[in-house]
């Protein structure tokens, strides 16, 4: 690999052995993915670890595989960049640390509570991190509120749904980047160059056409999502080129229909025609000629529709659990919810939760938002994934049901049954503990 | 009598061993929620693996699908909880796979001459000779009759 003088010296071990360290993983693994060279970062975008003995009992049900990782560099001290063009950020976590004992939370209901060791464990992560020199973001939509890459920036992130968006929305380049080189990213600011970072892998190789009769009815947030799965799916890995959009489309479209990039598209990257800072056109998509043979899609309503019903697996419209956030609701999602909940009463059966980032959190508990959604039963909470937590020891005796493509194909093969559903059947379903699909019928 | 075939590929990550192949015909996810860390049990939503282990095998798949956390999964699967595979082949080893696998410090191979879903059977002995990152892997199968 080529390396730039300052890369060189941190490989040299003139900026400390932290950077050695880090450095020279890098270009091993920059060997292997054939890079040429490394990317200056402006982001990354990393999760927080969760810190305990190996002894702890509980130690590889919770340990997502980051900790041994974070463990030699926190021993030598290290920091993260001091790039101040270089921002380290994080993903969600297993819990909103100050409600840890609080009950009706994910971590803390009748099927399950996170023992005590782990809570200790990632408060202990947490101020490693934070220790590091770590933007403590924990929000899997850094997009909206934290971090907003700038067209032709690189970007290393954890987070697939936040890697689509930064490529397909914001024109920045980032891959769904392995969780392993993401912390020597954070020491030097630097990654191999590789993926959809490199021109020649952004370009689209598989064109959608959305029928008027989609374009015309999109109107929830699990109506995007669908949309998105459903081209994602048969994509096959191939980035796709999307034409006949209704634009301009609200954020959370963008959020949700880029999302499924996390289950369905291994390169985060969709042209949205007229909306994607590098596809004004469709041959501009493509770098310059529609090859020929391109395959196409002509995408209707039934294939959204597919897409609900292929998302539910529950044995029957009992629900447990209402679940809606993954990704993290927006404030303009929370406002929804609260609309929809106002002056109703969550069935006592039934756990309602809204999963958001830490900016939103606080935005609805000024606003008055978030107050409307407790006061109905539900809990709203921040800088937490509870598909993170394991839920194969809540029992299989369980529905949740969700607006979540990527939840439901990410989280959903852990026993539970799955319901897929639009915002108000969500809320009806908390509110009557059954679920029914209104959407589509 | 055992029938054996030899497969020549590209080392992604390098390394050198043996073990009874899992062939899964859908991609695969080393995440920690859909192959717990603690039990190496696949728990995929609408996988056809669901319920089988990866312990000590050569896990055969497509590419990798879901979460960036596979790498982490995989390494740690491995090298910490000792419930992880010996080595993947892939039709393509996507950076999310490889970047566990070199952690890891197990065999990754792919571009074979041959497509390993179809050449190879769970239940085949398969032997991974890669001795070099982008250089040639040899792969041996070993089926009983």
């Amino acid at each position: 690999m080529r390396l730039a003088p300052y890369e060189q010296e941190m490989l040299d071990g003139k900026h400390g052995e932290a950077k050695r360290i880090a450095m020279e993983r890098l270009v091993d693994f920059g060997v292997a993915v054939n890079a040429e060279e490394m990317a200056k970062l402006s982001n990354v975008h990393y999760g927080i670890c969760a810190l305990m003995p190996r002894s702890v009992p509980e130690y590889s049900k919770y340990e997502l595989g980051q900790g041994p990782l974070f463990e030699e560099f926190i021993e030598m001290g290290a920091k993260v960049t001091d790039d101040p063009t270089c921002l380290c950020t994080t993903d969600p976590l297993f819990l909103q640390l100050d409600k840890y004992a609080e009950p009706g939370y994910p971590w803390n209901h009748r099927h399950y509570k996170m023992p005590p060791v782990i809570y200790a464990a990632v408060e202990r992560g947490y101020e490693a991190c934070k220790e590091m020199g770590v933007i403590l973001t924990q929000s899997c939509t850094p997009q909206f509120n934290t971090v907003i890459p700038k067209k032709g920036e690189y970007v290393v992130s954890v987070e697939s749904s936040y890697a689509a968006y930064i490529n397909s929305i914001l024109g920045a380049r980032a891959n769904r980047e392995n969780t392993v080189t993401l912390i020597y990213a954070a020491i030097t600011g630097v990654h191999p160059k590789y993926g959809t970072m490199l021109d020649e892998n952004r370009r689209a190789q598989v064109i959608f056409e959305l029928a008027d009769e989609v374009k015309e009815n999109m109107v929830d947030p699990a109506d995007w999502a669908a949309l998105g799965a459903a081209m994602a799916i048969k994509s096959d890995n191939r980035v796709p080129a999307v034409l006949n959009l209704p634009l301009p489309i609200p954020n959370e479209a963008a959020k949700l229909l880029t999302a499924c990039a996390s289950p369905g598209m291994n390169d985060p990257m969709m042209h949205l025609i007229g909306l994607s800072p590098e596809s004004p056109t469709l041959e501009a998509a493509f770098g310059g000629k529609i090859p020929k043979d391109v395959d196409r899609f002509f995408i209707t309503l039934a294939d959204v529709k597919e897409i609900y019903q292929m998302l539910c697996s529950a044995k029957s419209d009992k629900v447990d659990i209402v679940h809606v956030g993954c990704p993290h609701l927006t404030y303009y999602e929370i406002r929804q919810m609260a609309r929809l909940i106002d002056g109703k009463k969550v069935n006592g059966n039934v756990y309602c939760w809204a999963q958001t980032d830490t900016p939103s959190y606080y935005l609805a508990h000024h606003h008055g938002e978030a107050q409307v959604i407790e006061r109905a039963g539900a809990k709203i909470y921040h800088s937490t994934c509870f598909g993170l937590l394991p839920l194969r020891d809540w029992g299989s005796d369980l529905n949740i049901a969700t607006n979540s493509f990527k939840g439901i194909k990410l989280f959903g093969g852990q026993g539970q049954g799955w319901m897929f559903g639009a915002m108000p059947d969500l809320i009806n379903a908390a509110v009557t503990g059954k679920f029914v699909s209104t959407r589509w019928q | 009598m055992s029938e054996q075939r030899i497969l020549k590929g590209v080392a992604r990550s390098k390394g050198h061993t043996a073990g009874e192949a899992l062939v899964s015909e859908q991609p695969l996810s080393w995440a920690p929620f859909t192959i717990p860390n603690d039990t190496g049990i696949i728990s995929i939503f609408g996988h056809k693996l669901t319920g089988q282990s990866v312990k000590d095998k050569i896990v055969v798949y497509p590419t990798v699908s879901g979460s960036t956390t596979g790498s982490i999964g995989l390494f740690f699967k491995v090298k910490e909880s000792k419930v992880g595979p010996r080595a993947i082949i892939c039709r393509k080893v996507h950076a999310i796979d490889l970047g566990g696998a070199i952690a890891a410090e197990i065999p990754a191979v792919d571009s074979l001459d041959a497509d390993p879903i179809h050449e190879i059977r769970t239940g085949d002995w398969v032997e991974i000779n890669a001795p070099q990152v982008g250089k040639q892997a040899i792969v041996t199968i070993t089926r009983k009759a």
